[in-house]
C-alpha cells in the first residue's frame, strides 16, 4: 500500500468490527477476548492454526495458478475431496499393516494428486472440447464430489468401516498417518507446504514455462501470437491445480487418520480468498493462508462462547471486498487503457 | 498583456509538465497557436504530442503549468469542461459506437441537449443538416457508422465536434487511415474550416502534410519544445533535423537475388469480420524477397495476415511453407518452422501490456519453439527477473527504444516504443517468413527508417521472405522488390519496384477495376 498507515488502520478497524459482530450476537466481548487469549497460550492452538493453514495454503496455490492463467476454477473444494478419497482407498484397500510408510504415504500422496488432477481435468476437458464455462463446470464438481465422499462412506463394500454404524471410513495403520507433534495437530505434512509454495514462485516467475502461464492469463490473444500453446498450458494448468487441490486432500485425510463424511467444509471457497489476499504470488499465500487459518480456529475456539460460526465469513467478505477496491487483477478482466 | 494588433492567442501552453512515474513525458512545454490558423505539432514518438493534446482536451491532468484559452485561464479536470471551453479532439482510434447511426453518434453525450430528456431525432438531424451545409462536410445521418469507410468515420467524428461549438480543433494523425483522395477531401476540409474563423491544431509526424496546410508549427522532442517557428523559409530537411535530431539515414535499394519459394499461396479464401475478408488471393513468395501489399485498411489485409500466421480460419485456398502444406498447422507450428510476426494491433496482439519488456522480449523463447535460438532464446532454465532485464536492456537500446528501461511494464511506453519492442522481438532469430503488418504505423522518420532497415536486413542478409501488408503507401513502394494491391479482399499483384504511384493508388480504391459482375 501506498501510505503507512494503511495496513495498521485495516486491522485497527477490523478488530473493532469484529468486536462489534461479537457483541450483536449477544456475548460480551471481553468473555470472547479472555477465551481467546487463554487459546492462544496453548500449543494445541497454533498446532491446530498450522494444520487449517497448509490445507488452506495448497488450495490456495492451486486457485493461484489457475488465475493467473486466466482460468476460472474454482473447484478445489472438490478436488481436495478426490485427492481424500483416492489417499483412503489406497490405504484402506491396498495398503495394510506391513507396508512401511515411506512406501505407503508417498503413494497416498501421488494417489491424491492425480484423483485431484483429473477432477479438475474433467472441467478442462469440457471447456476445451464444449466451451463449458469453468465456473459453472467446477461448481458442480464441487457438489458431486461432497455427496460422492457421503455415498463413499456409506457403504463397507466402499470405503465404510467395517460394522461401524458411522458413515466414516476405517481408522489408518499406524505407518500411513502422519503422527502428531507433541500431541498438537501439527503434523510433518506441514513442512511441505512452504516449500511447494517456494518452488511455485521459482516456477512463475524464473522459468519459461511460468513466463508462458503468466502471458496467457494476462493476453491470450498475444501470446498465441508469439506461440505460446495456450490450449495445451490451459489443460497443464487444470491439472496441477487439481493435483495440488488433491494433495492438500490427501495430506488433510492422512492426518485426520481416518475419512470423515465430511471434510474441510468450505476450504475450497476460502482458498479463493486466500488467493486474492495474496495478490495472486504465491510466497504471499504463506501469511495469507495463516491468517485464514488463524481465523478459522479463532472462529471454533470462541464457538463455545457463542459466538456463531458465520462471523467468520462476514470477516472474509470485507476483507475481500476491501482488496478488490484496491485492484486485484481478476481472470478475464480488461485493464484500463494506458495513454497512447 | 497582449498589443492591441495581436490578439491573444487561440492556445497558450506554458510550462506545461505532465510525469507517469518515472517518465517524465511532458517538461515544461511551451505552445502558442495563434487564432484562426492551422498549427502542426510535430515530434517523434514519446516526444509528448499525444500527451499535451490528453491534457488540452482534458483527460489529463498536468502536473504544472498554465493553459489559457483565448486568453482565459483554463483549468479542465474533465474533458467535458474543455468541450465546454470550444476544445474539440478528433482522436487517432475513432470513439465511435459503430452499432448506431450517424445523427445518434454526434449526440450521443451531449450533455444539457437543448432537446430535453427526450431524443428528438428530427431537431437534431436539422441542426446537424445546418451544420453540413455551413462546413460543407455532407454525411447521410441515418447511415449505420459500422457502413461507414474510414473517411466518412473521420467526418462523423469532425461534425462531433463542431456540433459542441468547437473553435479549436485537435487531430491527433488524421490521416494515418485515409486513402490518397480522402486525404485531399481533408485537407479542403480543414481549410475551409480555418477560413470560417477556427483554430486548427495538427498531430502529425508526415512533412508533407505539415508544409501542405500548415502555416507554423512546434517540435517537440523527448518531452521539450525545441522549435516553434512559422514555415515561411522553412525546408522539409530543416524541420526533419529538428524533428530528429541528426539527418535520418534512408536506405538505399539494393540489388536482390532471390532464393527458393518459400511460400506459396493459392485461392485463399476467408470470410472477414469487420472488412470485406478475402477473395481468392494468390501469390508466392521467395526467399529474400520483399512483398509488399499496399491497401486502405479493411480490404483484407487482417484476413490475409491472420491466415498465413494461423490465427484466422480459412474457408479455402492451399497454402505451402517450405513445400509443406501448412493450412491445418496451428500457429505454434508454423512459429517453429520459422515465422516471424508483427502484428498490426501492437496492444492486443503484439504484447502482453502488464507484463515488463524484458518479459515480452522473451515471450518467444517462452514458447519453447524449437526454432528459437540466438537471442530471444530462455537464458537459462531458471532465470530471474533480473539476468532476463540484463540481457534486455541491450536489446532495448540496440532497436533504440526509449526509456530502455526493461523492468518497466509494457503499458508505460509510448506506442511507437512498444512497436519497437515488438519488432525486436520478432527479429531476434533469423525467421525464414516475416509478416509485417503496419510495422511502421505511429512511428517518426528516424524510428520508422530504423525499422526498414531492420526489415530489409532480414530479407537480404538473412534471406527472409517479407510479406509487407501496409496501408502507409510511400513504405510500400520504398521497401518492396514486388508490388501488390488489396482491394475489397482480392490480391492484385502490380509488379516489380518501379510501379507508378498513381496506378497503385488508383487501385487502392477499385479505380481501376471494371465494374464487377452482378
Amino acid at each position: 500500500m501506498d501510505q503507512f498507515w494503511v495496513w495498521p488502520a485495516a486491522i485497527l478497524g477490523l478488530i473493532l468490527l469484529v468486536l462489534v459482530i461479537v457483541k450483536l450476537c449477544g456475548v460480551e466481548p471481553r468473555d470472547a477476548a479472555a477465551l481467546m487469549g487463554r487459546a492462544m497460550q496453548s500449543p494445541d492452538f497454533w498446532g491446530e492454526v498450522a494444520r487449517r493453514s497448509a490445507v488452506l495454503g495448497l488450495c490456495g496455490l492451486s486457485v493461484v495458478l489457475s488465475f493467473r492463467a486466466g482460468l476460472f476454477n474454482i473447484g478445489a473444494e472438490g478436488q481436495l475431496l478426490a485427492g481424500a478419497i483416492a489417499a483412503t482407498a489406497v490405504a484402506t484397500k491396498i495398503f495394510g499393516s506391513e507396508t512401511p510408510w515411506f512406501v505407503g504415504m508417498p503413494l497416498m500422496v501421488l494417489a491424491g494428486c492425480a484423483a485431484g488432477a483429473c477432477w479438475s481435468l474433467l472441467a478442462g476437458v469440457l471447456r476445451v472440447w464444449k466451451s463449458v464455462s469453468e465456473v459453472i463446470s467446477t461448481l458442480m464438481l464441487n457438489l458431486i464430489a461432497i455427496w460422492l465422499l457421503r455415498y463413499v462412506v456409506s457403504y463397507p463394500q466402499l470405503l465404510q468401516e467395517p460394522g461401524s454404524n458411522f458413515s466414516q471410513g476405517a481408522p489408518f495403520v499406524e505407518s500411513l498417518r502422519f503422527s502428531r507433534w507433541g500431541g498438537t495437530p501439527f503434523h510433518t505434512g506441514v513442512l511441505l507446504v512452504p516449500l511447494i509454495l517456494a518452488a511455485a514462485q521459482v516456477f512463475l516467475f524464473m522459468t519459461r514455462g511460468g513466463l508462458a502461464l503468466r502471458a496467457t492469463g494476462l493476453n491470450p490473444v498475444a501470446a498465441r501470437a508469439c506461440g505460446i500453446r495456450t490450449l495445451r498450458l490451459g489443460l497443464l494448468t487444470f491439472g496441477a491445480a487439481g493435483a495440488l487441490a488433491g494433495c492438500a486432500g490427501a495430506m488433510g485425510v492422512m492426518a485426520q487418520g481416518y475419512l470423515p463424511h465430511a471434510l474441510f467444509p468450505d476450504y475450497g471457497y476460502m482458498a479463493i480468498a486466500v488467493a486474492l489476499v495474496a495478490f495472486l504470488h504465491p510466497l504471499a499465500v504463506l501469511p495469507s493462508a495463516l491468517f485464514f487459518g488463524f481465523l478459522e480456529t479463532a472462529a471454533s475456539t470462541t464457538q463455545t462462547a457463542g459466538v456463531p460460526n458465520e462471523v467468520l465469513f462476514a470477516i472474509q467478505g470485507l476483507v475481500i471486498v476491501a482488496l478488490l477496491c484496491r485492484g486485484v487483477r481478476l481472470p478475464g478482466t480488461k485493464r484500463e487503457d494506458a495513454p497512447a | 498583456m497582449s498589443a492591441p494588433e495581436n490578439p491573444a492567442p487561440a492556445l497558450l501552453c506554458e510550462g506545461v509538465s505532465k510525469r507517469f512515474g518515472s517518465n517524465l513525458a511532458l517538461d515544461g512545454v511551451n505552445l502558442r497557436v495563434a487564432p484562426g490558423t492551422i498549427h502542426a505539432l510535430c515530434g517523434e514518438n514519446g516526444a509528448g504530442k499525444s500527451t499535451l493534446m490528453n491534457v488540452v482536451s482534458g483527460l489529463l491532468q498536468a502536473d504544472s503549468g498554465k493553459v489559457e484559452i483565448h486568453g482565459a485561464r483554463a483549468k479542465f479536470s474533465s474533458p467535458l469542461d474543455a468541450v465546454a471551453a470550444g476544445i474539440g479532439m478528433v482522436h487517432q482510434h475513432f470513439l465511435l459506437a459503430e452499432g448506431l447511426t450517424v445523427i445518434e453518434n454526434v449526440e450521443l453525450g451531449r450533455r444539457g441537449s437543448p432537446f430535453g430528456w427526450r431524443f428528438k431525432r428530427r431537431e437534431a438531424e436539422q441542426a446537424l443538416a445546418v451544420l453540413s451545409t455551413e462546413t460543407g462536410l455532407a454525411v447521410d445521418p441515418k447511415a449505420r457508422v459500422a457502413d461507414l469507410p474510414v473517411g466518412l468515420r473521420q467526418r462523423v467524428e469532425i461534425l462531433k465536434a463542431l456540433s459542441r461549438g468547437a473553435r479549436i480543433l485537435l487531430l491527433d494523425e488524421p490521416t494515418a487511415v485515409l486513402a490518397p483522395p480522402e486525404v485531399h477531401t481533408l485537407f479542403a476540409t480543414l481549410e475551409r474550416l480555418r477560413a470560417s474563423g477556427r483554430t486548427i491544431i495538427l498531430i502529425t509526424h508526415k512533412l508533407a502534410e505539415v508544409f501542405a496546410l500548415a502555416t507554423e508549427v512546434t517540435v517537440l522532442r523527448r518531452g521539450k519544445q525545441v522549435f516553434a517557428d512559422t514555415l515561411q523559409g522553412l525546408t522539409p530537411a530543416e524541420l526533419a533535423r529538428e524533428m530528429v535530431g541528426e539527418a535520418a539515414d534512408i536506405p538505399a535499394p539494393v540489388e536482390t537475388v532471390l532464393g527458393a519459394t518459400v511460400l506459396e499461396a493459392a485461392g485463399l479464401t476467408a470470410p472477414g469480420e469487420h472488412g470485406t475478408g478475402l477473395r481468392e488471393a494468390t501469390f508466392t513468395l521467395r526467399a529474400g524477397e520483399i512483398l509488399g501489399v499496399a491497401g486502405v485498411e479493411g480490404n483484407g489485409q487482417d484476413e490475409l495476415a491472420g491466415v498465413l500466421a494461423g490465427t484466422h480460419a480459412l474457408k479455402s485456398g492451399r497454402i505451402r511453407f517450405l513445400e509443406k502444406d501448412c493450412a491445418e498447422v496451428s500457429v505454434a507450428g508454423r512459429v517453429e518452422a520459422g515465422l516471424a510476426l508483427i502484428p498490426s494491433d501492437r496492444h492486443h496482439e503484439g504484447l502482453v501490456l502488464d507484463l515488463s519488456l524484458a518479459e515480452n522480449l522473451f515471450l518467444r523463447g517462452a514458447a519453447g519453439a524449437k526454432g528459437v535460438e540466438g537471442a530471444g532464446a530462455w537464458p537459462k532454465r531458471f532465470t530471474s527477473a533480473k539476468d532476463l532485464n540484463v540481457v534486455a536492456a541491450s536489446r532495448l537500446r540496440e532497436f533504440g527504444v526509449v526509456p530502455p528501461e526493461p523492468a518497466l511494464p509494457a503499458a508505460a511506453l509510448s506506442g511507437g516504443n512498444q512497436q519497437k519492442v515488438v519488432i525486436a522481438r520478432e527479429l531476434a532469430r533469423s525467421p525464414k517468413l516475416l509478416l509485417a503488418c503496419n510495422p511502421t504505423r505511429g512511428l517518426d522518420v528516424a524510428a520508422a527508417a530504423a525499422v526498414h532497415a531492420r526489415i530489409v536486413e532480414a530479407a537480404r542478409k538473412h534471406g527472409a521472405a517479407v510479406l509487407l501488408i501496409s496501408s502507409d503507401l510511400d513504405e510500400v513502394l520504398h521497401l518492396s522488390d514486388s508490388i501488390a494491391v488489396l482491394y475489397a479482399g482480392r490480391l492484385k499483384v502490380l509488379g516489380s519496384r518501379g510501379v507508378e504511384r498513381e496506378r497503385v493508388g488508383r487501385a487502392m480504391v477499385g479505380a481501376d477495376l471494371e465494374p464487377a459482375p452482378a
